[in-house]
């Protein structure tokens, strides 16, 4: 139970792994990062509606720890648990790529976070018509992903390859070393004057 | 125990780039910048199937609809005790970010 608790725990620290490596470039992990996302959902996906559509085809009934079926029933919830949050730990990730300061980084992730909700509010909605097919919540989620997929990849594509907030903040810190040097100088000067 | 953003150092040694701050008309200015920014816009689709997702699952935990497809099937999967467990392994989930959060690493993974 710990562990099908704290799965996405994990998930996360090894996306974490492959979004802090130094070696690559921000848009080099950020691509790195949508593809090891995309196609752990996709996964997920796939196994759950093929799953479901063979119980539609023989309903297997009850399925009890101990049967055969249990693990190959089981897990893919267990990976969507982890899978789920992965997708939305990139994308702050993501967003985080393009901040150009502090408060931009917070405009951009509330921006986000309140498109977030409407889709929150329309799947519940959806899960209120409890006597529809279930494989409708899936294939609706799954058409959903491959539509996020093409503009995420224009996204990634525009990433800067390092965070401009970054780049900004290096260039007033080298102005402000030049300017904390320069008045010793001057001082010097006057001193002697 | 919460430092202001701009004494955050890194572990790197990097600093935060924090803004000098601005005025309530300045700010909705931006904010609708930031809504019709390409960023937002590109993202909008990916955002709305995040949580998308996560609510399927939040309503099969909270309410026992069993909305989630192939679950209904499971003889056990006391939803009951997963939540109990769950809310302990919240209560651990807290205690390491907070002993996390005492590291320098951190501050990075934040940003």
């Amino acid at each position: 139970l710990g562990l099908y608790t704290d799965f996405r725990s994990v998930g996360c620290f090894g996306l974490g792994f492959i979004l802090d490596m130094k070696s690559l470039s921000q848009r080099q992990r950020a691509r790195v990062g949508l593809f090891v996302v995309v196609i752990l959902n996709l996964g997920v996906y796939i196994w759950s509606i093929v799953m479901q559509v063979k119980f539609n085809a023989n309903d297997p009934g009850r399925i009890d720890w101990d049967d055969a079926l249990y693990p190959s029933a089981f897990l893919p919830y267990f990976f969507v648990q982890t899978t789920g949050p992965l997708s939305q730990s990139y994308m702050y990730w993501l967003l985080s790529s393009f901040a150009t300061d502090a408060q931009a980084n917070v405009r951009n992730g509330a921006a986000f976070r309140c498109l977030e909700a409407i889709g929150q509010a329309i799947s519940y909605g959806m899960n209120t018509q409890t006597e529809a097919s279930p494989l409708i919540g899936f294939c609706v989620s799954f058409g959903l992903m491959a539509l996020a997929t093409a503009p995420m990849i224009l996204l990634t594509n525009k990433t800067p390859d390092r965070i401009p907030a970054d780049v900004i903040l290096e260039g007033q810190e080298a102005i402000d070393a030049k300017i904390a040097d320069e008045p010793e100088v001057v001082t010097g000067k006057m001193d002697q004057k | 125990m919460i430092s202001p953003l701009e004494r955050v150092v890194r572990s790197d040694g990097t600093r935060i780039l924090v803004s000098e701050k601005i005025g309530t008309k300045q700010e909705f200015k931006l904010i609708k910048t930031t809504m019709t920014s390409s960023l937002i816009v590109l993202s909008a689709a990916w955002a709305m199937w995040s949580f998308f997702v996560s609510s399927l699952l939040f309503l099969c935990h909270e309410h026992h609809t069993d909305t989630l497809p192939v679950f209904r099937h499971l003889e056990h999967l006391p939803r009951d005790l997963l939540l109990r467990s769950r809310s302990c392994f919240v209560l651990i989930d807290l205690a390491i970010l907070l002993h996390v959060s005492t590291s320098k690493s951190f501050i990075g993974f934040i940003y």
